[in-house]
């Protein structure tokens, strides 16, 4: 449905736009002229920065200055972390002559831009805030059709029914054309404006991208200059909520989970502040609200509730129920787009005063046209995969069947008894029926005799006459015994003869499509590990009711002669013993099993699942902060109250109240915490732990193996299908399509030109990154997963290449520059900011490879750590991780992993006493241990307090001041960002843009901090994609590039490009990048960029979408790969020096 | 679209082809009569090779010969194919006999359809491949590398079987263009070309397996070795050959246990019969005069794929009932005579869907 709220004729702009509007055209004479011989500059710390001509350029002679002080500290400070004096190679300087640049200085450069990028949206907007809207006049569904293009001179409200409602002979086709879809500047048939010219336009919705991907215009190549904002976005930057926040929202406002373990503790932990006279930290609740329109609504506007019922008749009616309804129906609608406009309304002015910076609106509408151009191999991708989805799912169903059927053999002698997996399945057969013989048992008899009986041995010669022809002897015999059929029961048996595990897999005979064997079979059954022989480590597999999947551990014997005797099954405890011995002595051939290197799936990085993960634990367990010191009392008692304990395994239990003679039972470790239950050892957070033998298949052979693998490949096609599938694809007729491709040599008559809308929510969350569910969560290619080669479908049209880039490491450079501006406003001071710029994986000396060998993890391991760390998560995390990435690391040994590495890293906690407390100090005569900023340690302060309570008789003093972080290579990072969370309006420091109203300490107090300093980082990493979109949009349009935005997934943008122009395009996004991070080391108040980050490592320039131009993407659904199977060639990546190219 | 099945002739007079149907007594007739020169004996010889018949080595020509007739069929309408099964011959060689029981489909579609359908058809066959498997992923499938095509051939596709000893080719699709079929006709375009809108000679998709290679993948896919204890922990291998329910020769096997022979045997001799009317191949296991341990009959069966095996007893002729063992689960279960025939023929028949 789309809620349409259109201004026509965009004119004159009203009255002041923004802050300041300077003069567009005003500029400096750049200086470029490089006269000395040598371009290349260091700074203080040997780091190359800028060469001199970029450098002049933008910023604009002005030089960086260097205090003594501050240098001599951070070569101090280099020095303790052993970074000081290593070798760093040169650059190549890079000479290049940028383009005329705007304002005094490249933050108003950008500032001018993005005003005149956004400036007709603008005045539209503000027309729309002014306008009143006419009211809703009823009208029957005939005269509202195909009335929607007049232009109008004041606001105008139309509504816009497809011909499909009102037309009854319409019919459905499947594929769905531009005819099809709402015209919003077009005439009917045409794809051409009226003039000729197409119009900026502004759109306005509550998740406007889904109406976005009901118009008409939109798919088009080029054109359309409408642009759009999202009142759920607006709200989201205003008063967004995380979400975990999200609820504890519901829980206050709606009744709704309140249940849930988090929330009960939230408000335990909460509570009591709400009760007392002042605000408290639940205040947030009233100052946001959940997405929906109606939530929304109530927030901004207020009032009378939103009514939302007569939506259902949209989602569960028939056509002809929308049209019985219509008049309700349109009432409804009209009233959602009168709520949308009080509430863009409202938030306007709020949006404005709170994300100041004109760049964040002129990103934000870019990022609200994202497209996505496919081809025919759009289908013929969806088809693959489901085929070999399907395929891989009948030859994992015929494994786990013979399997079923293999196992059944164990009945014979009751062999089953001695199965280390199947000894407790239900065994028993059951006797088969059969009414007692009648009378008519002697009559069969006697028919029977009374046939002559031939004797079989001897040639009789041919038959008597009378069988010639007629019935035989046998066959009368045969018809006679079947008469005893009526003494079966009427109701057949179903399997008597089979165990009783086995008959509840397969199908009754009675069953109208009935198909034999065990054919009930899932991966999901309890059954199905079992069948398999799977071990953990060795032991095998057990599921109990109240702890789900574990393991047994051979060896017990407190409890052996307890239940010899009783009727239930015995635990074949010898058998399993030699299990063990077995993997031992196979394990002393092999190599011991090393820590895996493969990722769980949701920790494949890059993504927000990292992010995700850290909020998920943050919000589930208390952390004090001292060094994250966790509450452990409730798991430890666990283990204090067993008697029984296991000598040589160390794992999740023993879990002594299942009884087991002769094993201990251990849980399988949970991903969310060891109190939780596995339901199945086949969801995707074991993936990892089959790739690497941990948990594998010891019974059943290649078909259990083979199932394993099977459910691997298939993991990704049946999270995703559905999503992927219903994907709305339009096609565009060749007259639809700019000449450049319906002309270009390489156009195909046959072949299907279309696009489709990825429905993104440009501020979809807290840090205003934006959300889509199928395109910015999919995963790269990978070999062993159908249906992966998702992202490659994305294909350009005859004539067009994509080109694109991801920002290199960019949330660590953001912290990193946030930092050294904090610490000593040099670039590489701290010794984070150091590693990030010039650290080296081939001399150890890179962030990554550090925390590897500090902890003696792998690199790709060490990521999650510090991408983790600095999304704030803290040591919880990381022993939770180390313990997820090694299950054989215990609790202990975890924990001083984790401790070491944040030691390390993010330092230890130190105080600044407050007045107060240097007032106490004084007043007592206190010898106090201070590091040189003052600062005292947590024994140092208990001691001061303790100390000043036996002094005084007052009991409660308040001598913290502030809390820092001391001692480690990011302390002055995380300093930094938590001095932005802490601070009375947290703003990012670049664009300025203020964290959601729902965060500030206001309304939290000293609640959400994980979140709050995450946000510093992501929210950042906003402001740069939106600088880069800006630049990207002037340098397309004063350099005459042909091309468009694409999509950008969080740090990578794609533009659809002309292929002339590619390599243009790429110097142009090799620029964006330059000028980009200038804007940040600008607001920084350092006047100077190191070379190393200056340029994007590789711009690729594609014909597809994917993580490298080289990759081609195999899969079990793609096997021969994309330039077999879809004919497309590798790309090309270049750096900087590889764009020999002018503008 | 339509498939034809067709016959073309094991040989021909045509005089074409490489392997030749001659009667060696002829030829040494030739070469024994003393008054003939070397060179006439030549000549001779020649002229015998020349007009014996070949035979053939593939249905391709013969395919490309019916095609206009089969055009008419289908009304000058695309796609459509011909279909054919039966020996072809080839030069014996100590691996292979001279003659190979071959299948072939020849697929006539318009030319830019033709590499979708080589797509289609490779996907089609190997998953009817597959579907008689045991272990499906031993059966594989994948392109023909550039230097290897036949050409005129412009792609080619392979269904490979992962043998013990490696893999080997089954089955092989080949995109061959047109010029084969000009070729057949003389270069007549206008005979061969139909109704797709642009009067095109139709490309030719061919698709040729070796049902000899292809019974041996499925016996060396089917047969299962289990290591297996008995009560007295002494191992035994257990060999099952667990054919898919559609190709094993025999659904069942009759036995006769314990009661009078005449009478039991007579009953055999019905059920027998009854199944052979339903087309279901049945072992007349009660035939066999050289008495086996129940033990050894099973051993016997499994390795046979007998899928079930049934055992009828003085009880039978008490009751009716009767025992019925399966191959793959070795449980026996009980079953009335007079609903065996109608749960094999829905076993097998339903067995073919999963």
């Amino acid at each position: 449905m789309l809620h349409v709220l259109r201004r026509s004729h965009l004119t004159s702009p009203v009255c002041v736009i923004w802050l300041r509007l300077r003069s567009l055209y005003s500029t400096q004479s750049p200086s470029l002229q490089g006269e000395e011989p040598t371009q290349t500059r260091m700074n203080p710390l040997n780091i190359q920065m800028l060469s001199k001509n970029l450098h002049a350029q933008i910023f604009r002679g002005v030089e960086p200055e260097y205090k003594q002080e501050h240098v001599d500290r951070s070569i101090q400070h280099l020095q303790k972390h052993h970074l000081w004096d290593k070798d760093a190679s040169l650059l190549p300087d890079v000479e290049l002559k940028l383009p005329q640049m705007y304002g005094d200085n490249v933050d108003e450069h950008f500032g001018i831009l993005a005003q005149k990028q956004s400036l007709p949206y603008l005045e539209g907007a503000i027309r729309l805030q002014q306008a009143e809207l006419p009211l809703f006049q009823k009208s029957g569904p005939g005269q509202l059709a195909g009335h929607v293009m007049n232009q109008m001179e004041k606001a105008e409200r139309y509504s816009w029914c497809s011909k499909r409602l009102v037309e009854e002979r319409y019919s459905w086709s499947n594929q769905l054309t531009l005819a099809d879809l709402i015209p919003l500047e077009t005439s009917i048939n045409s794809s051409r404006p009226p003039g000729g010219q197409w119009k900026e336009r502004l759109l306005v919705g509550h998740n406007v991208s889904f109406d976005r991907s009901y118009i008409k215009e939109q798919y088009l190549l080029k054109g359309s200059k409408v642009r759009f904002m999202d009142t759920m976005s607006l709200h989201m930057a205003i008063s967004g909520l995380t979400g975990f926040q999200r609820t504890l929202w519901m829980a206050n406002k709606l009744g709704k989970r309140r249940g849930l373990q988090e929330v009960k503790q939230h408000i335990k932990k909460t509570g009591h502040k709400r009760d007392g006279p002042a605000i408290g930290s639940w205040d947030w609740v009233n100052i946001s609200s959940i997405n929906n329109l109606a939530d929304v609504h109530a927030l901004y506007v207020g009032g009378p509730a939103l009514e939302k019922e007569a939506r259902d008749i949209f989602v569960k009616g028939s056509m002809s129920d929308v049209r019985s309804n219509f008049q309700e129906l349109m009432q409804y609608c009209a009233l959602d787009v009168k709520a949308t406009q009080q509430v863009f309304v409202e938030q306007l002015p709020l949006f404005m005063e709170r994300c100041p910076h004109p760049v964040t609106l002129a990103g934000m509408l870019e990022m609200g046209v994202s497209y996505l151009p496919v081809n025919q191999n759009w289908g013929r991708y969806l088809e693959d995969s489901q085929e070999t989805y399907e395929e891989l799912q009948r030859e994992m169903k015929k494994s786990l069947m013979t399997l079923a059927d293999d196992a059944c053999q164990l009945l014979q002698d009751g062999r089953y008894k001695e199965d280390p997996w199947l000894w407790d399945l239900e065994w028993d057969v059951q006797e088969f029926k059969q009414k007692k013989a009648t009378t008519k048992k002697k009559q069969v008899k006697n028919v029977t005799e009374a046939t002559p009986l031939l004797n079989w041995d001897d040639d009789e010669g041919p038959p008597p006459e009378e069988e010639e022809d007629g019935v035989s002897h046998s066959r009368q015999a045969l018809e006679t015994l079947k008469g005893t059929v009526d003494r079966l029961p009427k109701r057949r048996q179903h399997l008597p003869g089979h165990p009783g595990w086995y008959r509840k897999l397969c199908e009754k005979m009675s069953a109208s499509v009935w198909s034999p064997g065990a054919s009930l079979i899932s991966l999901q059954m309890r059954v199905t590990p079992k069948l398999m022989g799977l071990t953990w480590d060795g032991f095998p597999l057990h599921y109990t009711e109240k702890h789900g999947w574990g393991y047994l551990v051979p060896g017990r014997k407190d409890n052996l002669t307890s239940s010899e005797d009783s009727t239930e099954s015995i635990c074949p405890h010898r058998a399993i013993e030699r299990v063990y011995s077995e993997y031992l002595e196979r394990n002393k051939k092999e190599s011991p099993i090393l820590e895996s290197d493969s990722l769980s799936e949701d920790l494949i990085l890059t993504d927000t699942s990292v992010w995700a993960k850290v909020e998920e634990i943050s919000s589930r367990e208390q952390m004090t902060e001292e060094n994250g010191k966790l509450n452990r009392k409730q798991q430890d008692l666990h283990n204090v109250l067993e008697e029984s304990q296991c000598h040589y395994h160390t794992g999740n239990g023993p879990y002594n109240d299942v009884d087991i003679p002769g094993c201990w039972f251990f849980k399988l470790p949970h991903k969310d915490g060891n109190h939780n239950n596995v339901g199945s050892p086949f969801s995707k957070d074991f993936l990892p732990k089959m790739e690497d033998g941990t948990l594998r298949a010891e019974s059943g052979g290649a078909s259990a193996t083979r199932a394993l693998e099977i459910n691997k490949m298939m993991s990704f096609w049946r999270n995703a299908h559905k999503r992927i599938s219903s994907q709305m694809v339009v096609w565009l007729r060749k007259g639809e399509l700019p000449r450049s491709v319906s002309r270009h040599k390489d156009f195909d008559d046959e072949g299907l030109y279309g696009a489709i809308l990825p429905q993104v929510i440009t501020a979809g969350t807290v840090t205003r990154r934006a959300v889509e569910p199928t395109w910015l969560t999919a995963s790269n290619a990978r070999r062993d997963r159908v249906g992966s080669e998702l992202k490659a479908m994305v294909q350009v049209p005859p004539g067009y290449h994509l080109v694109g880039a991801d920002v290199d490491s960019q949330e660590l450079w953001i912290a990193a520059v946030l930092g050294e501006a904090h610490f000593a406003g040099i670039h590489g001071s701290t010794a984070f900011g150091w590693m990030t710029l010039q650290g080296k994986k081939s001399q150890g000396t890179d962030l990554h490879s550090r925390t590897a060998d500090t902890v003696g993890i792998s690199r790709e391991h060490a990521k999650v750590f510090n991408y983790g760390r600095i999304y704030g998560a803290g040591q919880p995390f990381a022993e939770r991780l180390l313990m997820q990435f090694n299950h054989r690391l215990g609790q202990t040994e975890a924990a001083s992993k984790a401790r070491q590495m944040y030691a390390l890293t993010k330092g230890i906690r130190r105080y600044q006493l407050s007045e107060e407390g240097e007032w106490l100090v004084k007043e007592l005569d206190m010898e106090v241990e201070r590091e040189e900023d003052g600062s005292v340690s947590l024994p140092e302060l208990r001691r001061i307090t303790r100390v000043a309570s036996q002094m005084s008789r007052r009991k409660k003093w308040d001598i913290v001041g502030s809390r820092i972080w001391f001692g480690g290579t990011e302390s002055d990072m995380f300093n930094k960002l938590e001095s932005i969370a802490h601070s009375p309006l947290p703003a990012t420091p670049v664009l300025g843009c203020r964290i959601s109203r729902a965060l500030e300490p206001r309304a939290v107090k000293d609640e959400f901090i994980t979140s709050r300093v995450n946000w510093v980082v992501q929210s950042s990493a906003v402001d740069y994609l939106h600088l880069m979109l800006v630049a990207m949009k002037w340098l397309f349009e004063e350099h005459d590039i042909d091309g468009r935005f694409c999509i950008s997934i969080h740090d990578e943008v794609r533009y659809l490009v002309r292929s002339e122009d590619r390599y243009r395009a790429a110097l142009a996004l090799q620029i964006t990048n330059l000028l980009t991070r200038s804007v940040f080391a600008h607001a920084l108040g350092m006047q100077d960029l190191p070379q190393s980050v200056a340029f994007f490592s590789a711009v690729d320039i594609d014909q597809c979408l994917r993580k490298e131009v080289t990759m081609d993407c195999v899969t079990p659904s793609n096997p021969t790969g994309l330039e077999r199977r879809y004919n497309l060639p590798q790309g090309e990546a270049l750096d900087i020096y590889d764009c020999d190219i002018q503008l | 679209a339509h498939v034809f099945g067709i016959n073309s002739p094991s040989s021909s007079s045509s005089g074409l082809g490489h392997i030749k149907k001659v009667e060696t007594k002829m030829l040494r007739q030739i070469m024994d009569s003393q008054d003939l020169s070397g060179e006439q004996i030549i000549k001779q010889v020649k002229s015998l090779l020349q007009t014996s018949p070949s035979l053939r080595t593939n249905f391709f020509q013969g395919a490309l010969e019916q095609f206009v007739p089969s055009l008419e069929l289908v009304s000058r309408k695309l796609p459509f194919g011909l279909a054919e099964t039966g020996m072809c011959f080839k030069v014996p060689s100590c691996d292979w006999p001279g003659a190979v029981t071959q299948t072939s489909l020849v697929w006539f579609c318009s030319p830019r359809t033709s590499s979708h359908w080589l797509d289609f058809w490779a996907r089609q066959r190997l998953k009817w491949w597959k579907k008689f498997a045991l272990s499906p992923s031993d059966f594989s499938c994948s392109d023909v590398s550039e230097q290897d095509l036949d050409l005129p051939a412009s792609r080619g596709v392979q269904i490979f079987y992962n043998f013990p000893w490696g893999p080997e080719p089954l089955e092989t699709l080949w995109s061959r263009g047109d010029t084969e079929l000009l070729q057949a006709h003389n270069g007549v375009r206008s005979k061969l070309q139909c109704r797709d809108g642009r009067k095109s000679v139709p490309h030719v998709v061919t698709l040729t397996a070796n049902m000899d290679q292809g019974v041996m993948a499925f016996l060396f896919n089917s047969l299962q070795c289990q290591q297996k204890e008995d009560s007295k922990r002494k191992v035994h291998q257990r060999k099952v050959l667990k054919l898919h329910p559609a190709l094993t020769p025999f659904k069942v096997a009759l036995e006769i246990g314990k009661g009078s022979t005449t009478e039991l045997r007579q009953v055999c001799e019905g059920l027998l019969q009854e199944l052979f009317d339903s087309k279901i191949s049945t072992w007349p296991g009660y035939l066999e005069t050289i008495p086996k341990s129940q033990e050894q009959l099973n051993a016997r069966y499994d390795e046979m794929g007998v899928l079930f095996t049934t055992v009828i007893n003085e009880n039978t002729l008490e009751n009716g009932l009767l025992q019925v063992r399966s191959r793959d689960t070795t449980i026996k279960e009980t079953m009335h005579i007079s609903e065996i025939k109608s749960f094999l023929s829905r076993y097998v028949s339903a067995a073919q869907h999963i």
